[in-house]
Formats: structure tokens, C-alpha cells, sequence
């Protein structure tokens, strides 16, 4: 396991002020704020609110800085990391699982110009314990096991009324602490309260749940583990007050869990927060109980040890891997958990800068993979945009589909950087070398700190309608994330066929798919071929189906302007142009083609679309999917579907201004 | 002596012969210059503090110095985090009183970090149990059971009571923490 340095103690004197002890941190933390930690300085400075517009030691000394506000400063820019480790975890938990074996290791290779940094479960764990945020206030509750008890006891009293389902997250937490006796490697999703009181007061309380969980889980895996734990005495020399908190100690932990502490507080506490008319009550009770325990004040030596250890380990030295391998467990996360399997290799969960195959999803009758740094030959005449790159591109992850050696295969590029500014023509050079270089896959780059709109200007712009910037990417910040799990959703939900996707990919600007075979609509559609039907029933009035195709060497479209094509292997027809609501149009083909691209246009432009209440169906052979119109975007076209025989069916189903370039080239 | 020994009884009269000893012992822990305990004890003895309370009735195993504005620890509200009171433990620790090699100091203070740290002097050669805001009663009845332990002392038999005392707590009277109190050796 790779450890902390041994470190020296900090002399009294750092503890004078916030500059000495600034000094001291570039010292004994080993911090290279020209080097490896050149962000740090500025993260600090916005936290601080100070302006840069000095010399950091000069800044803290003109504004007074105290060396608390330093302290929690730095803390504040720490935490982050603890939270990508416990993600990162989660994707460890789903590869052991896989493996069923207790002892792999996760290594972190993406720089293999430097040792691979490699981690046991165990060390895993302890090293999110060290980085997990703590709070704000030097004042912390002193809980005994007494009031940790009174606590669970008291909140089991007040929520014992059954509720019909806890939120799945909490369910699965609770299925493998009650049922397999274990402890889940991932922390539940936080229980939210709209009270003020009892949201102040449940943090406090959840704070002290995942201090209770984290340590009982790093004495052992299994609960079962603490009942072995011994009453461990702390013998000291009767000074004066160094202050620590003993509520965390095995044995202590041993007594609570034979309660099943954790357990009940977390399901009393998931049941309150679809209770509100107990809030209330809960929220009169526990604000009262907290605030009559007693406080210890954790004095700032203390935090400053903590500090130290923290800024010498090597996951804090290497946290830019630590960012991209957490970027990595968000795309499997938001691909949901049927399908997915997570791959260790030889009990290693490897980010491999020699490329890795980090998971494979099963998505219904597709199958596409998970790669980390795959790397795939410049087929362009023209060089790449990026220093660097010659002959080949390598991005941090692709999802791919079947062969993956082939660049078309991939349908989603993600590259990660880990910068406080942006770097305007590299962030650039590197989306258009992407696109151009996996010219069907979208490419999405994300960037721990600011990125800013210019970037995508300066992208070319036959490729940039496929580029996404997210910027600030980092635990705390939900609309970004929930932004990254939305495009990495499209891109599934482009990829795999309609309704097989590995879990319903939330967003409002898409309408509903109904996958169903149908001997109704068999009829409808000639033997080897293939019928699409748009209805609907409200205004706008007009709207016009318009299909494209293209066969090995013919390709035609029809709609409304030209009802009819019939040369080569192709024969289309439309059946009506319909311009009254309720109204219905059809197209049939004699062949199912080699490619057909669907769309809807809203003709009368308004109302919009989503108004219509709008259904396009297409029938092959016995096979029927539906497509309800999307109750949101903005734009005159709805753009259904594309097609590849023999059976590639991407569903878009999103409306949109203009009809883009897609994944195939439009037949002329 | 300042304080008020309320809990004192006839029969306590039997440990007046070792007070001098604690006595001593309280004065060699006063000049040994071991942090707030020393200051607390050089105020009592020179009629300084006020409000500093000590009880040195109970014999050897139960000897109780509070810091100002605290009760000792047998009488204690403040810093203890459950409702049982302490007298249970004069209960169990003075019938083995004249057992004790080294003497056992209860040390109260709001100063002293939550939970509780045992000590062992080596002049006075007596063992310290620095009990902060809050203790629990898990925690003294182990770091009793472990100051006992070292010394080979062990509860009278026909200790059971607090065995059921310990379970009334939610812990479990069988566990290694609490051997040397509920008889169990």
C-alpha cells in the first residue's frame, strides 16, 4: 500500500499565523506550488475570496488571513477527492464482485511515465477516510456510545410507521447490510429534508452515520469482523486537553452494531424523508438532543497533522489521475448497473495509459465496451490539430461498439482534464482531433475547473454540432454532473436499439419508445418490407413525414414534395400528404434498405410539435416499435430515427432546429 | 478539606487510617508537574481553589479529584453521558479497596479530552483515569477493568449485579472488556 511519508513535526512556530503556517505546509506537505500543485494556490485564493493580485504568503499576511480560515480553506479544496474516491469505489465494489475474489487492487497507470500508483480494498478505503471532508467548524458534537444509541433508539421510535418503498439507492444499502451482513463499499444517495432545522440537524447526524460506517468498515468487510474488536485503552500522561474523539473505537463500534445501529438510523432516516408530517416532530426532537450533547474543539494542531498527512499521500499527488479515474466510474454509473460488468484483470482494476477494457454493457441485442486510452490510427490526410499527436489519437475513455478497433465503431469519446484554467487551443485541438478522428462518436471534454464557451468557437465547425464542454466537473457540482450523465444517456440511447437500453435514460426533451412486437401491424408491412406511419391528433395541423434511403447503389427520399421514388432496388412511396389534424401519413418500402433515416416537420411551425400529440411507428417484418413525439425542445423537426441493415436501429427521437449531419451521410 | 463527602458512611470510617496515604499521594501528584491535574491539586492543598472538590473516603481504589466547578465522580451529572449514577462503581471498588497495589485517581475536568485516558504514574506510583466531557459508561467500566487487570485485582464474587447492571447498559457483561468486574477471571 502506498503510504504517506513519514513527516516531521510541525515547529510551534508555524502555528503563529497563517503565512508561517503556509511556509511550513510547502515544507512538511510537501507541496510544489510550481509543479504538480499549481492549481492548488488559486483554489485556495477563491475559496479565501482573495484576488491573486500578490504574492500568495503577501496576500494572507496584507488581508489579515487567520490560520483557521487557511486551514479550512485547504480542507475545503482537499474534500472534493474523498468524494471521487468513494465513486471510484463504487466501480471497485461492481469489479469484485465480478471477480468474487476479496483481494484485488485498483492502480492507476494513466502516466506511464511515472510508477503505477496500486491500491488494495483495505488501503482504498482508509485513503477516502483521510480525504473526507470534515466540517467547517472547529466544534465538533462529542457523541458517546450512550448518545449515539439514545439517537438511533429515538429515531427508530419516531419512524416506525411502514412506508410503501425506500429510495432504491437507500434499499440497496440496507439489502446488503441486513441481508449479507456486510458493509456496501458506496455511501447511500443523501437524505434530503426541505425543513431547515432538520436539515442542519441530519447533516450532523449523517455526518456522525458515515464516521460510524467508514470506521466499522475499515476494521473489516463483513460486520461480523468487530466482533472480535477489544476495548483498546488510551493511556496517556494526564496532560492537559489533546483532543480526539474515542465514539470511533472497534469496541465502541462492536456495541453499536450488535444494534444494528447504522442500519436503523439509515432506514429511520429514509422513511422520515418520505414522512413530511412527521418532520415536524423529528426535526423538535433531534434539534434538541444535538444541541444539548457536549462540544469538543478540535484544536487547529490537530487539523494541521491531518493536513499534513493528507497533502503527503500519493493518491493527493497524483489526484489528476485520482479526477480521470473518477470521470471514468461516472460513465459507468450513467450507464446504470443491468449489463454492466466491470472488468478487473488478475484481480486488478487497471487505468492503463496502454489502454485498458474497463467494462462491457450488454444494451438488449447490442453489445459496446468501455475503454480506457484506446488508441486508434490518424486515418485523415490532414494532421492533427494537437501538439503531439501524429499518427494516432488516444482519449482518455471511448464507448465503443463491435469491432473496436475500428474508429467508426466508436460512438462516445470522453477526455479529461484536470485544470483550473482553461487551456483554450488545447481543450480545442483535442475535441476536433477527436471528432475527426472517431468521425461517428460524440466527444464530450470535461475539466475539473473553468473552460468557457470559446473553446467550442474555436472548434472546427464540421465537427463541432458533435462537441460537448463541461466545465467544473467535480462531486459537488450536480448540474454538471447531471449535464455528463445526459450526454453519456443520448449516446447510449443513439446507440443501442430502442427500449433495450441498459436502464430508462432520464431526459425531458425525449419523447417515449415502445419496443413491442406486433401481429396488428404485420399487415401493414409487406413480407421483406418495411412501413413507417406518423399520427397525429391535435395541431399544429400540418406535419409532413420525410424518410431517407440509400441502398448499395441507389438512394432516394420522399416526402410530401416528392411522394414517390422507384429506380434501381429502391421503391418508396408516400401514401397521402395530410394537412389537417387529426391526420396520419405512411411510407412503405418493398425492401428493407441498407439505410433509412426518419424525421417529422412541424409544416404550420405552430403550436409546437410536442402539442400534436404525435406517434410514429415503424413496422419490419413482425417487429413494431413506436415513437411518442418529446414533450420538450425546441425546433421544427422531429428526428426519429436512422437505420443500418440488418438490424442497427438508432433511436434519436429529440426535436431539434435543424436536421445535423448524423452518424451517415445524407443520400442525395 | 473543601468538597462534600455526603455519600460518607460509618463504615467508611474503617479507610481513615489510609487517608494520610492518599493524602500523600494527592501532594506527590500536586508537586509532579503533570499538566492541569498538578495546578488543580497544589490550589486545593494551598486553600486556593475554591471550588475544587476531592474525595479520598472511598479508599484506594476510588480516589476522585474534580475540577472547579464539578462534583466527583461518584456524585457526577455533568460529564458523564448516561443516567446510572457512579455510586455503583464505590459498590464494586471499595470491598476490594485494600486489594489495590496502586491507588486509582478519578480525574474530572472540563479541560480533559472526551472519554477517558488511564495513566500510570511512576511517582506517585498510582494509576489516573482523566475522564473528559463526555464519558460513557462502557468507557469506565473497560478502563477500570483493564487498571484492575494490571494489578490482578478481580470484583468480589458475588459480583453478578453488575453483570445485569452492564447489560441494563446494552453491553454485553461476557465481553473480555469487563472481566476483572463482574467476577469472571
Amino acid at each position: 500500500m502506498p503510504r504517506a511519508r513519514k513527516r516531521a513535526t510541525l515547529p510551534q512556530e508555524a502555528f503563529a499565523d497563517s503565512w508561517s503556517l503556509w511556509n511550513a505546509l510547502l515544507q512538511y506537505g510537501d507541496v510544489e506550488p510550481n509543479g504538480r500543485d499549481r492549481e492548488f494556490i488559486p483554489a485556495i485564493r477563491r475559496s479565501l475570496t482573495l484576488s491573486g493580485t500578490q504574492a500568495f504568503e503577501q496576500e494572507l499576511r496584507d488581508q489579515q488571513i487567520s490560520t483557521n480560515s487557511l486551514i479550512e480553506a485547504i480542507f475545503t479544496v482537499t474534500a472534493p477527492y474523498g468524494e471521487m474516491l468513494g465513486d471510484v469505489l463504487v466501480m471497485f465494489e461492481a469489479a469484485r464482485a465480478r471477480a468474487s475474489q476479496d483481494n484485488i487492487a485498483v492502480v492507476f497507470n494513466f502516466d506511464e511515465s511515472l510508477p503505477a500508483l496500486e491500491f488494495d480494498l483495505s488501503a482504498f478505503r482508509q485513503l477516502q477516510f483521510a480525504l473526507r471532508p470534515l466540517p467547517a467548524a472547529r466544534e465538533e458534537v462529542a457523541w458517546t456510545h450512550e448518545s449515539i444509541r439514545a439517537v438511533g433508539a429515538q429515531l427508530r421510535d419516531l419512524t416506525s410507521s411502514p412506508v410503501r418503498s425506500l429510495p432504491a439507492g437507500v434499499g440497496r444499502w440496507l439489502e446488503r447490510y441486513d441481508n449479507e451482513r456486510r458493509w456496501p463499499a458506496w455511501e447511500p444517495p443523501p437524505i434530503v429534508f426541505g425543513s431547515g432545522s432538520l436539515e442542519t440537524a441530519t447533516r450532523t447526524l449523517a455526518l456522525l452515520w458515515s464516521r460510524i460506517v467508514w470506521a466499522s468498515r475499515s476494521v473489516g468487510e463483513q460486520r461480523s469482523a468487530l466482533e472480535g474488536a477489544q476495548f483498546a485503552v488510551r493511556i496517556g500522561d494526564a496532560t492537559d486537553s489533546v483532543v480526539a474523539q474515542s465514539f470511533a473505537a472497534p469496541w465502541t463500534l462492536k456495541n453499536l452494531d450488535r444494534e444494528n445501529w447504522a442500519g436503523d438510523v439509515l432506514r429511520s432516516l429514509a422513511i422520515a424523508s418520505v414522512s413530511p408530517q412527521s418532520w415536524p416532530t423529528i426535526a423538535r426532537w433531534l434539534v434538541q438532543f444535538i444541541d444539548a450533547l457536549p462540544r469538543s474543539v478540535v484544536d487547529a494542531e490537530t487539523r494541521v497533522n491531518e493536513l499534513v498527512e493528507t497533502l503527503n499521500l500519493p493518491i493527493w499527488q497524483r489526484r489528476n489521475d485520482l479526477y480521470a479515474a473518477w470521470v471514468g466510474a461516472k460513465i459507468v454509473q450513467a450507464l446504470g448497473e443491468e449489463g454492466v460488468r466491470v472488468h478487473s484483470v488478475g484481480g486488478r482494476l487497471v487505468f492503463s495509459g496502454s489502454g485498458t477494457h474497463l467494462a462491457t454493457v450488454s444494451a438488449g441485442l447490442e453489445v459496446f465496451h468501455v475503454w480506457c486510452e484506446l488508441n486508434s490510427h490518424w486515418k485523415s490526410p490532414d494532421k492533427p490539430r494537437g501538439k503531439g499527436r501524429t499518427k494516432a489519437i488516444q482519449p482518455d475513455y471511448s464507448l465503443t461498439g463491435d469491432p473496436v478497433t475500428d474508429p467508426d465503431s466508436t460512438f462516445l469519446v470522453v477526455e479529461v482534464k484536470h485544470y483550473l484554467k482553461p487551456a483554450t487551443e488545447s481543450f480545442a485541438a483535442a475535441l476536433q482531433d477527436y471528432a475527426d478522428g472517431r468521425p461517428r462518436a460524440g466527444v464530450i471534454l470535461v475539466d475539473y475547473g473553468e473552460a468557457g464557451d470559446a473553446i467550442l468557437g474555436s472548434v472546427a465547425e464540421r465537427v463541432r454540432d458533435r462537441c460537448h464542454l463541461i466545465e467544473e466537473l467535480a462531486p459537488s457540482n450536480q448540474p454538471a454532473l447531471n449535464r455528463f450523465s445526459g450526454y453519456v444517456g443520448d449516446a447510449v440511447r443513439l446507440f443501442a436499439p430502442a427500449g433495450s437500453r441498459p436502464q430508462p435514460l432520464s431526459n425531458p426533451t425525449y419523447g417515449t419508445v415502445k419496443d413491442t412486437p406486433s401481429e396488428t401491424q404485420q399487415s401493414t408491412a409487406h413480407d421483406n418490407g418495411l412501413a413507417i406511419t406518423l399520427t397525429w391528433m391535435h395541431e399544429p395541423a400540418d406535419l409532413d413525414l420525410h424518410v431517407w434511403v440509400r441502398d448499395a447503389t441507389d438512394s432516394a427520399y420522399v416526402s410530401y414534395r416528392n411522394p414517390k421514388a422507384t429506380h434501381g432496388s429502391i421503391d418508396v412511396r408516400l401514401d397521402k400528404d395530410c394537412k389537417t389534424a387529426p391526420g396520419a401519413e405512411s411510407v412503405f418500402l418493398e425492401t428493407v434498405p441498407e439505410y433509412l433515416r426518419c424525421a417529422v416537420h412541424n409544416f404550420s411551425g405552430q403550436p409546437p410539435l410536442s402539442s400534436a400529440g404525435a406517434k410514429v411507428v415503424v413496422t419490419i417484418g413482425g417487429w413494431r416499435v413506436e415513437y411518442v413525439a418529446p414533450s420538450g425542445g425546441e425546433g421544427a423537426w422531429w428526428l426519429v430515427l436512422e437505420f443500418w441493415r440488418p438490424s442497427r436501429l438508432v433511436t434519436w427521437n429529440s426535436v431539434t432546429t435543424d436536421l445535423p449531419d448524423l452518424l451517415d451521410p445524407m443520400p442525395k | 478539606m473543601n468538597g462534600v463527602d455526603w455519600f460518607r458512611t460509618e463504615s467508611d470510617m474503617s479507610y481513615d487510617d489510609d487517608k494520610k496515604v492518599i493524602d500523600s499521594v494527592l501532594r506527590e501528584i500536586a508537586a509532579a508537574q503533570i499538566g492541569r491535574l498538578s495546578s488543580v491539586l497544589k490550589q486545593y492543598f494551598a486553600e486556593q481553589g475554591s471550588d475544587i472538590t476531592v474525595s479520598d473516603f472511598r479508599g484506594f481504589a476510588m480516589i476522585s479529584v474534580a475540577d472547579e466547578g464539578l462534583k466527583t465522580f461518584e456524585t457526577d451529572s455533568t460529564l458523564k453521558a448516561y443516567s446510572a449514577v457512579n455510586h455503583m462503581f464505590a459498590d464494586l471498588l471499595v470491598p476490594i479497596s485494600k486489594d489495590v497495589t496502586y491507588p486509582i485517581v478519578f480525574w474530572l475536568s472540563l479541560a480533559n479530552r472526551p472519554g477517558i485516558v488511564v495513566s500510570k504514574l511512576d511517582k506517585p506510583s498510582c494509576y489516573v483515569l482523566s475522564l473528559g466531557n463526555p464519558y460513557s459508561f462502557g468507557e469506565v467500566c473497560a478502563s477500570l477493568n483493564y487498571v484492575l487487570e494490571q494489578q490482578n485485582v478481580s470484583a468480589k464474587p458475588g459480583s453478578d449485579w453488575f453483570a445485569k447492571i452492564i447489560e441494563k447498559q446494552g453491553l454485553d457483561p461476557s465481553d473480555s472488556a469487563f472481566r476483572f468486574l463482574v467476577g469472571r477471571t
